[in-house]
């Protein structure tokens, strides 16, 4: 819900931070109205899946094999990203979503970043279509406040930019490289 | 921007209001930031016919140049100045969130990778300044 016009997770504000001042409660900003303070989520649900947030494998290994084993170091790369709990705070406080609603916005685009590094996934190529895309991370222009109202302390605006960097250099490799900088 | 989606009946869409980077000042610091942009595209336009009065020779050269001392011109290179100045400083400061560096395991801290980026902005300029003293 948007509090005194900021995005805010309600269940963890307290009353005795904004006493004695007055305060407004309003629905969560760039989400449809369903009613009072209930906003439709459909739109968010649909960009979430749309980039594949989740395991990808080109084969899976027999269950006899065991599991996807990870150091220590590997998982540091993309913990912080993984820390994302869906609240859409995110999408509350990024203007480019309220004036372009088509954008895939930044909890989506930084649950896919968590997937691109983690060392066990393969689905690179998967979801890059998506955060290419015109409505991808291009549409971002780096606000920045996504990060600011997260409560969670995901950094959801340089999980897009580090995208540009590397979509950009795919896109080099691909024009300068002979055959397209694949082996 | 993009199309705007399709809205679905017994839903209500607000509209983000047009003065949406006055509530919030990092918006509104942003906005500034945008419009730096403009100044600096000016005076590249201005570079580029000061660049072509150059090349018709020393007269016409001397003609624009003359015509850049007006106050106007002045007052609008300072404000381009400042502007380039807050535009390259925060570009600058946002290395650090973009830009990975690794040694080795290590992630090497971003405050260090703003240090360098300032570092070598420092050195590229003093460099500039110096070959401009020399050639003086």
């Amino acid at each position: 819900m948007m509090v005194n016009g900021t995005p805010k997770l309600t269940c963890s504000a307290f009353l005795r931070d904004y006493h004695p001042g007055p305060i407004r409660v309003e629905p969560l900003a760039n989400f449809p109205v369903v009613r009072d303070l209930a906003v439709a989520l459909d739109d968010f649900m649909e960009k979430l899946l749309r980039v594949k947030p989740w395991l990808i494998r080109t084969v899976e290994k027999p269950l006899a094999e065991g599991e996807y084993r990870q150091t220590p170091a590997q998982l540091e790369q993309f913990k912080q990203f993984s820390m994302c709990i869906n609240c859409m705070l995110c999408y509350a406080a990024c203007p480019v979503y309220g004036l372009a609603p088509a954008f895939v916005g930044p909890a989506a685009i930084a649950l896919a970043y968590r997937y691109n590094l983690d060392s066990r996934d393969e689905g690179y190529r998967l979801r890059e279509p998506v955060l290419s895309d015109a409505v991808g991370v291009w549409e971002c222009t780096f606000v920045g406040e996504c990060s600011v109202v997260c409560p969670k302390g995901v950094d959801p605006a340089a999980a897009i930019q580090r995208s540009k960097v590397a979509g950009a250099k795919d896109w080099f490799t691909s024009v300068l490289m002979p055959w397209g900088g694949r082996k | 921007m993009s199309a705007p989606r399709s809205e679905r009946a017994g839903l209500y869409y607000p509209k983000l209001p047009n003065t949406w980077w006055l509530k919030n000042p990092r918006y509104f610091r942003f906005m500034i930031r945008e419009v730096t942009s403009v100044f600096i595209a000016i005076f590249l336009v201005v570079l580029l016919v000061e660049l072509y009065q150059l090349s018709r020779g020393p007269d016409a050269y001397a003609a624009f140049a003359d015509r850049l001392r007006s106050p106007g011109w002045i007052l609008f290179h300072l404000v381009a100045l400042a502007f380039a100045l807050y535009h390259s400083v925060t570009w600058f400061n946002l290395t650090g969130v973009v830009q990975v560096v690794r040694v080795g395991e290590r992630q090497v801290p971003p405050a260090l990778v703003v240090a360098g980026a300032f570092a070598a902005w420092g050195a590229v300029s003093l460099a500039i300044l110096l070959l401009f003293l020399m050639r003086a």
